[in-house]
């Protein structure tokens, strides 16, 4: 008896499930008559000429002094003003991440052909056990494109000192985004790019 | 014709609010089967429980002594519970709803963070995704809720009286 109930129930139930959704997808939709639904009164904004002429005010340029010599330029401390969540350590890490394309492109296969170009490197996160002990080091990540451009697969390749990097590395790189490779108008894999990530620590002062 | 633009509508509309709208679409629809097995229930298999329990009690020749009196009970009971099961659930299923959608608002919420993190608060038109993803779940699982708050109250109701009825109909002879 209730064994005949459930399978009637369930197909009712989609039914009205999707006209649920159906309604709701109703309720967000807009429909097309934004642009002359305004069409009975408009504002015209007009430009009233106004005729007073306003006051010319005259200023005179401050005179002084010429300084026998300019001061020294102030020194800037960049460091300092990049990590401004880093507080007042002693030691801040200044991450640089740079890509090298490791295998030669192959330009010569016709017009619409471009290879994997980077659009955005996202900077690696310092360990920070390693940034407390004053660890450098580098990591040498290999990594595939997929077509949409995102990175599908990185992997260490080789790192110093072995592992502390590794994590991190790997995260950064999986985060990039670029340009895929086109061929023949159509974006494709690129397989076999590899990059050096550097991990540095900055001597503040 | 009106189907299957009906049809294309909703699924943009799912593919539009992500995977946590699929999830709510699923529970409606769950929902909806026990809600419509229960107006089932009591349009069809409540009328019979009804006069067999009534048969079993008329079937008796003692309607006074304490016997008689849990013999009473225990088949009031029993038509009790067949007319409450799966109500609860109902219930929890009306409440999980909007909270299912929350959890849409917090993970579209995260994905537009993403997006931000990656192409920078200028690409609005990026953001866009993550929002529809934040907001759509939300409505859904409040549109799910109400629609099913208002039947749940109403089996609730049906259940509670129908109960009380039978267990006037099972008359006690005082001595």
């Amino acid at each position: 008896m209730t064994a005949a109930r459930f399978p009637v129930a369930i197909g009712l139930a989609m039914v009205i499930t999707f006209f649920l959704f159906w309604g709701m997808q109703a309720l967000v939709t807009v429909t097309g008559e934004l642009g002359d639904a305004s069409g009975g009164s408009s504002i015209e904004f007009v430009r009233v000429k106004r005729d007073t002429t306003p006051e010319a005010k005259k200023r005179e340029p401050p005179k002084r002094e010429k300084p026998e010599q300019p001061p020294p330029p102030p020194q800037m401390n960049l460091a300092q003003n990049m990590n401004p969540s880093e507080g007042v350590g002693e030691i801040v890490p200044v991450v640089d991440t740079s890509v090298e394309l490791a295998s030669a492109t192959s330009l010569g296969a016709g017009g619409a052909d471009q290879d994997a170009v980077p659009l955005v490197r996202v900077e690696p996160q310092y360990p920070p056990r390693a940034e407390q002990r004053g660890i450098t080091g580098w990591v040498e990540v290999g990594y595939t494109i997929a077509a949409s451009g995102s990175v599908k697969e990185a992997w260490v390749i080789r790192s110093s000192p072995p592992s502390i990097f590794d994590r991190a590395a790997v995260t950064a790189v999986k985060k990039w985004r670029f340009n895929p490779r086109i061929e023949d108008g159509k974006p494709v894999e690129r397989p076999g790019m590899a990059t050096r990530v550097v991990f540095e620590l900055g001597k503040k002062r | 014709m009106f189907e299957f633009e009906a049809y294309g509508a909703v699924r943009d509309f799912i593919e539009l609010g992500g995977n946590v709208l699929l999830v709510i679409a699923f529970v409606t629809a769950v929902m909806w089967t026990l809600i419509i097995e229960r107006f089932w229930y009591f349009r069809t298999g409540h009328k019979e429980e009804t006069h067999r329990v009534q048969r079993a009690w008329d079937s008796r020749d003692d309607h006074s002594s304490w016997n008689a009196h849990q013999i009473r009970r225990m088949l009031i009971s029993e038509v009790q519970q067949k007319l409450e099961r799966g109500l609860n659930l109902i219930k929890t299923i009306v409440a999980v709803c909007p909270m299912f959608g929350l959890l849409g608002t917090v993970t579209g919420m995260i994905e537009v963070f993403d997006v931000m993190a990656i192409a920078g608060s200028g690409n609005a038109r990026g953001m866009a995704g993550g929002v529809s993803k934040a907001t759509l779940p939300t409505m859904a699982g409040m549109v799910a809720a109400l629609s099913g708050m208002l039947f749940s109250i109403q089996l609730d109701r049906f259940a509670r009286d129908e109960s009380q009825r039978v267990s006037d109909q099972l008359e006690i002879v005082h001595e």
